[in-house]
């Protein structure tokens, strides 16, 4: 008897962790144009391209706690579509696998793997922790990453040759908030960063523009109580509070700050600058400052920003035409004018060539200009303000 | 000092919040045996049910609630009918596998079904922060408090005092012998599955609106909740509800005059300690046995 309770009990565990793994991975495939593939890790110098195509390979959190950031995905097919639509490049029409990372290294490194046997190039791989492990696996077989979503300065020290960014640098974001701060007349300023690469990046900023912080906490990206470090904030007697963090922590500290009748000026990067915020935190995110390099998307007069809505709208019409999906198409420009400036065999080692000889490149988040900064992509940021549901130009 | 006071008075919101939690944990555990860790995905279900009712269905607000606590509770007793109670003779580390599986699966199907995006909620009591003797303390947070402690009283009361009391404890103690003495132990221990779920499911709510809605909201405050818990004596409804208290006021005043990073490391710390001392926790009956 007892030994059949226990099978049964065994066969029921491994039912319920069995159908829990299966769901779970149900969310992981979210791709265009193709999916699957082993693992092996073969690749070649043009694996990926073929007479008619060319396709790249993603990884972006569509589940986890990131997982907004999925909205990105959008923007690149969009803009590919609209370029296939076109008639491609060269002849090629582009392709897009885009694969889960749930913003977790190690599930981006194993999506990674699957992406190799059957990409040429990655673009616009989502966040700091998982560029960093999928550069790992990306350089030593010399597949080109164009436009990681980060700043981090790591990308930009000892870059590969492999590694083109497009973001600006964490630290010209921080510099940024940290002069508009100084700007606007504020006496005592905190500063609340995330205890990592991408915080404490921009915090480096914050403090390289001159401004002396009053009181300066960091936080972990798992703290869910925020009322302990308004309080610190409110007792400092700070007037303006910089905010360096992702959007759930950003979210519950402005709700903590509420909770305290606390009401500083609130200057934040352009990461926690999501649609949701507004109703998330009711209270204190309109009137909030924040950084930019992708400009207002209510701007229909700006060139760029019409073309992307009325793609979006035509190509991925019931994704949100968001700050995030124009980073994936900013990123997409900057991929498709490297294939455009290739001359002759289409191969990687022609391919980064292509991309260095970009010039001027005019693009929805600013200018690239590779050709005279090296692997440096965007270096102009701004700030908007939260009016009325919407990023605004301050002013 | 007001520094200080305010630090005590800012954690006890937070700290009735894992009290509940803790409540749902322990009644379940009280009764039925199982260390449920799925408790927080299964409370986040029934805060995203809540949330579907509201701006879906179009529901009222109270009316909402009412309709989320019943499902809450349908889920409960569901979990326990459709898995647990098959399951009771088998040994905890199983069950606590087949909780664990749970917890996976529940957070996998919230994100297919409802997305990963953070969603709001509205506070029970919206207002500005009143001043209790020149300590601020919002209306929500003051409801939070009261009804964690009348919630934990009636529970105490009804465990300690009552027949079902009396029959759970019964059951929690030996099921088969409660069984044979008349108590019908399927139907208690399902009984304490639909409530503890509820309750966990009213922590889940109360939190929302200070926190964002997506899946994986709760994965934080159910670690918190277990300190709270655990600290309380893992057994005990009043522990419970002190022990999310001190837990809560604790990790403030450990954010504020240490570290936030250190807040989970110390709160650890100090549980670790008290068990030294009290392995049955600060409320917990010492267990004896005769060899």
């Amino acid at each position: 008897m007892r030994q059949w309770v226990s099978f049964r009990a065994v066969k029921a565990t491994v039912a319920a962790l069995a159908l829990a793994f299966t769901v779970a991975a149900c969310g992981q495939s979210a791709s265009s144009g193709g999916g699957g593939g082993g693992a092996s890790a073969s690749s070649s110098s043009s694996t990926g391209v073929t007479s008619t195509s060319v396709t790249f390979g993603q990884t972006v959190p569509y589940s986890g706690p990131a997982a907004l950031y999925g909205e990105s995905a959008a923007g690149v097919k969009a803009y590919f579509a609209m370029v296939n639509a076109q008639g491609g490049v060269h002849g090629r029409k582009l392709k897009l696998i885009s694969l889960d990372d749930q913003y977790l290294p190690p599930v981006a490194v194993q999506q990674t793997r699957k992406l190799i046997p059957q990409e040429f190039a990655e673009v616009a791989v989502n966040g700091s922790a998982t560029t960093k492990a999928v550069l790992g696996v990306l350089k030593p077989l010399g597949i080109p990453l164009v436009g990681p979503q980060t700043g981090a300065t790591f990308l930009f020290q000892n870059t590969p040759s492999i590694l083109f960014n497009v973001w600006p640098e964490y630290t010209i974001e921080g510099k940024l908030l940290g002069s508009f701060a100084q700007k606007l007349g504020l006496k005592k300023v905190g500063v609340l960063y995330q205890n990592d690469d991408f915080g404490q990046s921009l915090l480096s900023g914050v403090l390289a523009s001159g401004l002396k912080p009053a009181k300066t906490i960091s936080y972990d990206p798992s703290q869910t109580d925020f009322s302990p470090d308004a309080q610190q904030f409110k007792s400092a007697g700070v007037d303006g509070v910089i905010i360096l963090a992702i959007p759930k922590p950003t979210i519950a500290f402005l709700n903590a700050m509420a909770a305290l009748n606390f009401k500083p000026v609130r200057i934040m990067s352009q990461v926690s600058a999501i649609p949701q915020s507004f109703s998330a935190a009711p209270q204190e995110f309109p009137g909030s400052y924040v950084g930019a390099f992708i400009p207002p998307l209510q701007d229909t007069s700006n060139p760029q920003v019409a073309q992307f809505e009325s793609a979006m709208r035509k190509y991925e019409p019931g994704a949100p035409i968001s700050v995030f999906a124009g980073w994936g198409w900013t990123e997409a420009q900057v991929a498709v004018a490297g294939l455009k400036n290739v001359t002759g065999k289409l191969t990687r080692a022609s391919y980064i060539k292509g991309l260095e000889s970009i010039s001027n490149l005019q693009t929805l988040g600013g200018t690239v200009d590779y050709a005279a900064t090296g692997h440096v992509g965007l270096t102009k940021m701004f700030i908007v303000q939260a009016r009325n549901g919407q990023l605004r130009p301050v002013g | 000092m007001h520094n200080f006071v305010q630090f005590v008075v800012g954690g006890l919101g937070f700290g009735g919040i894992y009290a509940f939690a803790a409540l749902g944990l322990v009644l379940i555990f009280k009764t039925s045996g199982v260390v449920n860790f799925a408790f927080g995905a299964m409370a986040t279900v029934v805060t995203m049910i809540l949330w579907t009712l509201l701006n879906h269905a179009g529901l009222p607000f109270a009316a909402a609630w009412v309709v989320a606590m019943a499902i809450a509770m349908a889920i409960g007793a569901a979990t326990n009918l459709a898995l647990l109670q098959r399951l009771h003779q088998s040994s905890p580390t199983v069950q606590i596998v087949l909780t664990l599986g749970l917890l996976i699966l529940i957070e996998g199907l919230a994100g297919v079904l409802w997305g990963y995006g953070p969603k709001s909620l509205p506070q029970p009591l919206s207002g500005t922060p009143v001043s209790i003797a020149s300590f601020l303390i919002t209306p929500n947070d003051l409801f939070i408090i009261g009804l964690t402690i009348v919630i934990g009283l009636v529970l105490f009361v009804v465990f300690e005092w009552t027949r079902i009391g009396l029959a759970m404890r019964a059951v929690a103690a030996d099921r088969e012998v409660a069984a044979l003495m008349g108590v019908r132990t399927r139907r208690y221990v399902s009984g304490a599955w639909a409530v503890g779920t509820a309750l966990t499911g009213v922590a889940a709510i109360l939190v929302t609106p200070a926190l964002s809605l997506d899946p994986t909201m709760m994965d934080q405050v159910a670690v918190f909740a277990f300190a709270a818990a655990i600290l309380g004596g893992f057994g005990s409804l009043i522990g419970a509800v002190v022990g999310g208290f001190l837990i809560g006021v604790g990790s403030n005043l450990i954010a504020a005059y240490v570290s936030t990073n250190l807040q989970l490391t110390l709160i650890f710390v100090v549980i670790v300690v008290v068990l030294y001392l009290r392995p049955q926790g600060l409320f917990g009956v010492r267990a004896t046995s005769r060899q």
